[in-house]
């Protein structure tokens, strides 16, 4: 499963499709197509097995049971009275606010005129007027539907396959490590981009495995979004579900190569709804996450279709409304970029939808995908080289597996000094016998005064190298000097100075700075030898026996 | 086709400024603001329903203050990496903002009101819980939810003396 490029879970009744949820990396509508063909014939194959089952066991037929009752002299007062109203509301290009008023003054008017029709004898009783309301929106139902497919007019105006108007723009935010504002006609995400350290990963449980995810991405949807009031509450199901399918489609361009160590969380926070957000999000995300500088190779654009049919006609829209997914036969969305589709979710709720329309579907689809990609593009064309100045810096480094103990320390003392000492925070991961680190702090310079000192840690001294060393402790025998983080020798007595020293009091205290070099290790201990004396120019030797009585002259 | 955001900027005395800005983000809300001042911002909105819920006897204003962490270039430490319920620092500025908000309505208006204030950049240098109730209020201001007057609150110190 880990090498597959499409990966799409297919539901169907032996005529239809009913559900496609999946991703892939960038597949074309063709390879879709295919895909879903041979899906349904596997599920043609199990639905047969189950006909068989309920033969050979003789189930006769399905119970008996009361339908809701009718009225069909209400339903032909409403249509009479309301139809027209409603046909020039419908057509009348009004907002999503607007519209549900001017549907509810007719609904009024609509009791109003049932209630005079009805007599003493007859009067309106509480079943008709149920029936009225329950009629009355079979009627919305049927003229917009029947406007889309006769006329091709929409709710708002549009033509079939035309997107709502773009709006886009990125840094918007001073201090969010990337952000971005997408609004397409009255939906509008705030999304921003937060880069985190290997501390902030998610953790992912399910029964069978735990894994850690370092791509995060939050859809909230606040009620104030479609202009309405409600308890605050945690993320419902809705909100989890609509993240999941933004984050399965812009993941297909996240990086995966090691060099870019971030943990990366996303969150949408739609401003504004009327259809669709999912998909903004998407698109939201692709701009904010580039950016960030986050190397995003490609764009990922989503857009929500619909599809309307009657008999033998039908109608696809493009970019759908909120209304307009309550009265379509199928609702799908498409994310991708301009080379391929990232990830479908597909609902039908229609008989027999055959495989052309479908590819009739996808394809204008791939049109409104392509039309929001272009703005995208104008907006910010490529992912910035770098991340933000106030965006946390990260350095990978791969280090010999042996030394990982010896960066974290005993009981993690070195770690912790280093990460006290620069203010960064660092990780050590075993990969592949190697170990990775992962230093990240807000200054560069911090990044890199950390990454020298466990380069200082993990490098193997080569003989011969001259050190920077300061004095750690002075013994009778000679100095300890740590001449690399981490790493201590002996300058003995005799290669401090040319000189004879007897004692190094005077000569050489704790703290003391020097310049040394590497003349040997022992060949047991492996411990270091150096020197101080070879660096030092060789004064010129006087002749035999007064070299004594010069040397102890000068001191 | 956006709507022009209209902005109001003035200066609060010390060199700093305040923006005001409406009609950008969140236009579904009744009203929105969005008041920055450095790199500090907060989106504050309000909706208010338009009948109240039948048998109400109280005035039912809520008012959430949220912090985003992308706001401060981090990611919540919590298990689930999500913001999620109030923390009491965040529920104290909540109710800073109900308490200065909650005279301001008419004494027989009793329609559900929330508003909601989220901080969505952050900055070092400003506390922003005092420009929180100036956001909310802002929000009021600019919708047709019904107020006897605008309100804001200031953050008054006295540093050495």
């Amino acid at each position: 499963m880990e090498l597959a490029d499409m990966d799409f879970l297919v539901a169907g009744s032996a005529k239809n499709l009913v559900m496609v949820e999946g991703e892939s990396q960038e597949c074309n509508e063709d390879d879709l197509i295919e895909g879903l063909e041979k899906a349904h014939d596997a599920i043609r194959v199990q639905i047969k097995a189950q006909e068989e089952l309920r033969d050979l066991k003789g189930v006769a037929g399905k119970r008996e049971y009361t339908k809701p009752e009718q009225d069909e002299a209400i339903r032909e007062k409403v249509y009479a009275f309301a139809k027209q109203k409603v046909y020039e509301v419908a057509k009348g290009q009004h907002s999503k606010h607007e519209r549900s008023e001017k549907f509810e003054i007719i609904e009024e008017e609509l009791m109003n005129h049932l209630k005079e029709g009805a007599t003493e004898e007859n009067p309106l009783t509480d079943l008709q007027k149920k029936l009225a309301g329950t009629y009355y929106h079979d009627l919305q139902y049927d003229v917009v539907r029947d406007m889309i497919l006769d006329e091709k007019i929409r709710l708002d105006g549009r033509s079939l396959e035309q997107i709502r108007p773009l709006d886009m723009e990125v840094d918007v935010l001073p201090s969010p490590h990337g952000s971005s504002v997408f609004t397409r006609g009255e939906t509008q995400s705030l999304t921003t981009v937060t880069l985190g350290t290997g501390l902030d990963e998610l953790l992912i449980e399910t029964a069978a495995t735990s894994v850690y995810s370092k791509f995060i991405l939050h859809y909230n949807f606040p009620p104030f979004s479609t202009g309405e009031v409600k308890m605050m509450r945690g993320p419902g199901r809705r909100e989890v579900g609509h993240g999941n399918l933004a984050m399965r489609s812009l993941k297909k361009m996240m990086p995966t190569n090691g060099n870019f160590g971030y943990t990366v969380r996303v969150v949408s926070d739609i401003l504004e709804s009327n259809g669709s957000s999912s998909m903004a999000t998407v698109c939201a995300g692709s701009l904010a996450l580039m950016d960030a500088g986050v190397p995003f190779p490609k764009h990922v654009a989503g857009i929500a279709m619909g599809l309307i049919t009657k008999e033998d006609k039908f109608s696809v829209l493009s970019d759908i409304l909120g209304d307009e997914d309550h009265l379509g036969d199928m609702d799908f969305k498409v994310t991708g970029t301009r080379d391929g589709i990232c990830s479908v979710q597909m609902d039908i709720k229609v008989d027999g939808l055959s495989m052309e329309v479908m590819k009739k579907a996808l394809l204008q689809a791939k049109d409104g995908r392509l039309h929001i990609l272009n703005h995208m593009y104008n907006t910010i064309p490529e992912a910035r080289a770098e991340v933000k100045p106030h965006a946390p810096r990260v350095v990978k480094m791969f280090i010999d597996k042996e030394f990982i103990g010896a960066v974290i320390g005993p009981g993690g003392k070195v770690i912790q000094e280093m990460q006290r000492e620069t203010g960064t925070t660092i990780n050590i991961e075993e990969v592949n016998n190697m170990g990775e680190i992962s230093i990240f702090g807000i200054a560069k310079e911090a990044v890199i005064k950390a990454e020298n000192w466990i380069k200082g840690i993990v490098s193997v001294p080569v003989v011969g190298d001259v050190y920077d060393a300061v004095v750690k402790s002075v013994v009778p025998f000679g100095a300890f000097v740590e001449f690399l983080p981490g790493k201590q020798g002996l300058v003995h007595i005799s290669e401090i100075s040319w000189k004879r020293l007897e004692t190094l009091d005077g000569v050489v205290k704790e703290g003391d700075a020097m310049k040394v070099k590497l003349i040997g290790t022992d060949p047991k201990s492996g411990k270091f030898k150096l020197s101080r004396k070879v660096l030092i120019p060789r004064p010129e030797r006087k002749e035999g026996g007064q070299r004594q009585e010069e040397n102890a002259s000068n001191e | 086709m956006l709507q022009q955001p209209i902005r109001k900027t003035f200066d609060i005395g010390d060199g700093r400024e305040i923006t005001i800005e409406t009609g950008r983000l969140a236009r579904q809300a009744d009203g929105s603001v969005t008041v920055s001042i450095g790199k500090c911002m907060l989106l504050a909105t309000v909706v208010a329903n338009k009948e109240p819920r039948e048998g109400q006897s109280f005035f039912p204003l809520t008012v959430d203050y949220q912090e985003k962490f992308a706001s401060a270039g981090r990611i919540p430490g919590s298990f689930f990496k999500r913001e999620s319920k109030l923390s009491d620092y965040e529920v104290l500025i909540s109710r800073l903002i109900d308490r200065a908000l909650r005279p301001l309505f008419p004494d027989d208006y009793f329609c559900d009101v929330q508003v909601l204030v989220t901080l969505i950049s952050s900055d070092h240098e400003v506390l922003p819980d005092a420009m929180a109730c100036l956001a909310a209020s802002a929000a009021i201001a600019v919708s047709d939810v019904p107020i006897k007057e605008i309100i804001s609150e200031v953050r008054v110190a006295r540093v050495n003396g």
